[in-house]
């Protein structure tokens, strides 16, 4: 018999004696930690789930091959009466006929699958999610309200007139949230959920993609129509958002789809359909190329000061991650994104020069990005970001923003005296001020 | 063991740490460090050669964090650097110390004496020697069990396997040591 009984070792494995570290190595690793430490973009643990042992997933996977097989099989005896039944109720619908009478034969009706016999059933209401639930949702990014996504206390009014231009009067109210559509618009959109889901905008879904964990996604399928009108209400102002740790993938809509749309129906002499614009694609046609990785200024579009425009413009096709500095940044919005994206932020009001406005993630590398590496004003901004900015602007004014279109155009052609080649620059100014005329 | 609070302290430090705040990294090495030393401590014996290889392990912890794809917890991460870093210090050829050198340290050692050293650790000493010269897989699970202290989930996770194969290991360790240490006393 041994004298190391199992037990015995696994006591002896699990004793542990006060092994303190030293004396000041505490203080030498904190020394050698480097200033820049960039951080892998895994998805966050509480965004995934357990891993599964293969084995396991299996059997699952099996199981439900079983269910479901189990499960059509169950509907089609259901819903498929046998043949003799069928011929007894084809039978049966008839008046006995009287003997050496020949009945002409009536073909039985050919069984109705139950679910196309019945009138389609309203969807139960969604039951209300706790207070506290919902808070922690919101808190995680899972959820976002038109109420939440706005900070409390926020200045109302960000988006009236063009700095310099005619003054916007009192500040529309309906800029950072949008009101919800009246009975008589919900219902007629609700008529229209099928072209609204075709319309839906992009930029929009892929937001609401990067706020869900991925065990909804069938889920988010199925609720693609309620999606679209959500969406199609929310379209005309992209929500602010308040900071969080979740990375925000910064790559958006490619093509310039929206731009053709555009130029063909001004060709045509209409305004566009608002739905079919997308800020992406409208960024994308205003590209000017040889944009540097991150670069902003405060924007000209709001009244008061700690409105900064920021335009990330990722090279390469790596993953491009942005994360907002939570103690610098009070909130955020996504103007649009294509090959590059812009985003409208509102910093502290107490944010120094020197302060780190986000962290970049460019492939595998990181990056801080400083309010000091942006222009201290707008018209130190390169031409090619201001006009894409005046190109963003301008998107959003034709999906209903509020905004002036002269004042765009003037300043497009601006910046086209700074630009080299003024071309890109013109033709906003001269689609800016057609929309104007259109508009009368 | 870790509890579901302490991970998310880890997930919350190294999303700061992400937008850049430097307290982060000092905060995600006052938790950590403690426990990186006792496991290299009970791994070399050593607590010189243990305070050297804990340094090591953060700087090679600091360049690899953008690699890091979160499939476990940080310091399930960081354990198993600490755990690489002494293999390779065991890989490492060692340096060839001149005759003449090895005959002038006369520099009286205030380490305990050989002969109390061996009376007191002499049955840790053996049984880590025997951890040691198990399988690989077999080394790792028993390491980071006891001496890291890693809960039996976490480390299934870590190496894709469940925690039934986990346990099995630990049990085929257990024999093998057995034995091991059973040949070292005769």
């Amino acid at each position: 018999m041994s004298r190391w009984s199992e037990r015995e070792i696994a006591r002896k494995l699990a004793e542990h004696d006060e092994l303190e570290p030293p004396a000041g190595l505490l203080e030498k690793i904190k020394s050698e930690i480097p200033p820049m430490i960039p951080v892998g973009t895994g998805v966050p643990e509480i965004d995934r789930r357990p891993s599964m042992p293969p084995r396991q997933r299996w059997l699952i996977a099996a199981s439900m091959v079983t269910m479901i097989g189990a499960g059509l099989l169950a509907l089609h005896r259901t819903e498929v009466p046998p043949v003799e039944e069928t011929v007894r109720t084809a039978a049966g619908a008839r008046q006995p006929a009287p003997r050496g009478v020949i009945l002409p034969s009536t073909p039985a009706a050919p069984p109705q699958p139950r679910a196309l016999t019945q009138p389609l059933e309203k969807a139960p209401e969604p039951k209300p999610v706790p207070q506290r639930e919902e808070k922690q949702l919101k808190s995680l990014g899972y959820i976002s309200s038109p109420e939440g996504s706005v900070e409390p206390g926020a200045p109302a009014g960000v988006v009236g007139g063009v700095a310099g231009g005619a003054p916007a009067g009192p500040p529309p109210a309906p800029s950072l949230a949008p009101p919800p559509p009246p009975p008589a618009a919900v219902q007629e959109l609700a008529d229209k959920k099928e072209s609204a889901a075709g319309t839906l905008s992009r930029d929009e879904e892929r937001r609401s993609n990067e706020n869900l964990p991925r065990s909804t996604a069938p889920m988010q399928e199925a609720a693609k129509p309620q999606a679209a009108l959500r969406a199609k209400a929310a379209e005309a102002e992209p929500a602010w958002k308040v900071p969080s740790a979740w990375p925000i993938d910064v790559r958006g809509d490619v093509g310039t789809a929206s731009y053709t749309a555009l130029r063909r129906s001004l060709g045509e002499g209409r305004l566009p359909d608002p739905a079919a614009i997308r800020i992406g694609e409208i960024l994308n046609a205003f590209e000017t190329g040889g944009a540097p990785p991150v670069e902003g200024a405060p924007t000209p579009f709001v009244h008061g000061p700690g409105y900064w425009l920021l335009r990330i413009h990722p090279s390469g096709a790596g993953p491009a991650l942005l994360s907002f500095n939570p103690v610098i940044v009070a909130r955020y919005r996504l103007v649009g994104s294509g090959t590059s994206a812009l985003y409208e932020i509102e910093l502290r009001s107490d944010a120094p020069r020197d302060s780190q406005v986000a962290t970049l993630h460019l492939g595998e590398t990181g990056r801080a990005v400083l309010l000091s590496d942006l222009a201290p004003s707008w018209d130190k901004a390169s031409p090619g970001f201001r006009l894409a900015a005046l190109a963003a602007r301008f998107a959003e004014v034709i999906k209903g923003t509020p905004g002036d279109l002269s004042e765009i155009a003037r300043q497009a052609t601006a910046v086209g005296k700074d630009l080299p080649n003024r071309i890109k620059a013109e033709d906003l100014a001269d689609m800016a001020a057609r929309i104007q005329r259109i508009r009368g | 063991m870790r509890s579901r609070a302490e991970a998310g302290e880890e997930g919350r430090l190294l999303a700061a740490l992400a937008a850049g705040d430097r307290q982060a990294a000092e905060r995600l090495v006052e938790r950590t460090y403690r426990g990186v030393y006792g496991l290299l401590r009970r791994l070399c014996g050593d607590p010189d050669l243990a305070a050297d290889l804990t340094q090591d392990t953060y700087r090679k912890a600091w360049d690899a964090l953008p690699g890091f794809d979160r499939r476990s917890q940080f310091s399930t991460w960081l354990f198993r650097i600490a755990y690489t870093t002494f293999l390779n210090h065991l890989r490492r050829p060692r340096r060839l110390v001149p005759l003449e050198e090895k005959h002038e340290a006369a520099v009286p050692d205030p380490a305990p004496g050989a002969d109390e050293v061996v009376g007191r650790d002499a049955e840790g000493d053996r049984l880590r020697r025997a951890v040691l010269a198990l399988p690989d897989d077999l080394r790792y699970t028993v390491t980071a069990v006891f001496w890291g202290e890693l809960p039996v989930k976490e480390i299934a996770r870590q190496e894709g396997i469940t925690t039934v194969a986990i346990r099995k290991r630990l049990k085929k360790a257990f024999r093998l040591l057995a034995l091991a240490l059973e040949e070292d006393v005769r």
